[in-house]
């Protein structure tokens, strides 16, 4: 599942979305983009470790 | 959106029909299900730049049709080439989902320049003509 996925540190998950672009559609987009910018900060903060 | 004020040729890209209306604003309208990528941002800054000569312009974006966009994208759409060209920007918007996107690059995505989320195209032209 999605968040499980987000919340163990899986950033190359993405849930699919319908044609519909509902509330449902809406939800999953914003996890979709919230796991985007958090592998994008956690790259960035891994780059900058090393 | 409204297709009556055209006054320059029409450029389609993968994702987005845009042209510059009578009125100087410039029109983007994304075509259904489009799916944004950061080579499509490009292309379409790139469109937006020739319609209006490389000046700083008014722009009415009708999302309405976007089904997503790719991170890559939203920061060029927020970046230093689309505000080389941007005064202002209005965002149409109307589902759950095109509501959720407009937001999220209002709120992550700050941009240099003005921009703001409508459900009504009439009020977005009247908010743009008061920048």
């Amino acid at each position: 599942m999605l968040i499980f996925n987000i919340a163990s540190g899986n950033y190359d998950v993405r849930g699919n979305t319908s044609s519909r672009g509902d509330e449902l559609d809406a939800v999953i987009t914003a996890l979709n983009m919230l796991i985007e910018e958090l592998k994008a900060k956690n790259e960035l903060k891994s780059g900058s470790n090393n | 959106m409204n297709m009556n004020n055209v006054n320059s040729r029409i450029i389609t890209t993968r994702t987005a029909r845009q042209w510059l209306g009578d009125d100087g604003i410039g029109r983007r309208v994304n075509l259904p299900n489009s799916k944004e990528s950061l080579s499509d941002a490009i292309e379409n800054i790139a469109a937006c730049a020739e319609l209006c000569g490389g000046s700083k312009t008014l722009a009415l974006i009708d999302c309405r049709g976007m089904s997503s966009i790719s991170r890559e994208a939203r920061e060029y759409y927020a970046g230093e080439e689309a505000s080389k060209i941007t005064k202002a920007c209005a965002i149409l918007v109307d589902s759950p989902l095109t509501r959720l996107i407009g937001n999220f690059f209002m709120r992550v995505n700050r941009t240099t320049y003005p921009i703001k989320l409508f459900t009504s195209e009439k009020d977005a032209l009247i908010w743009l003509r008061g920048i």
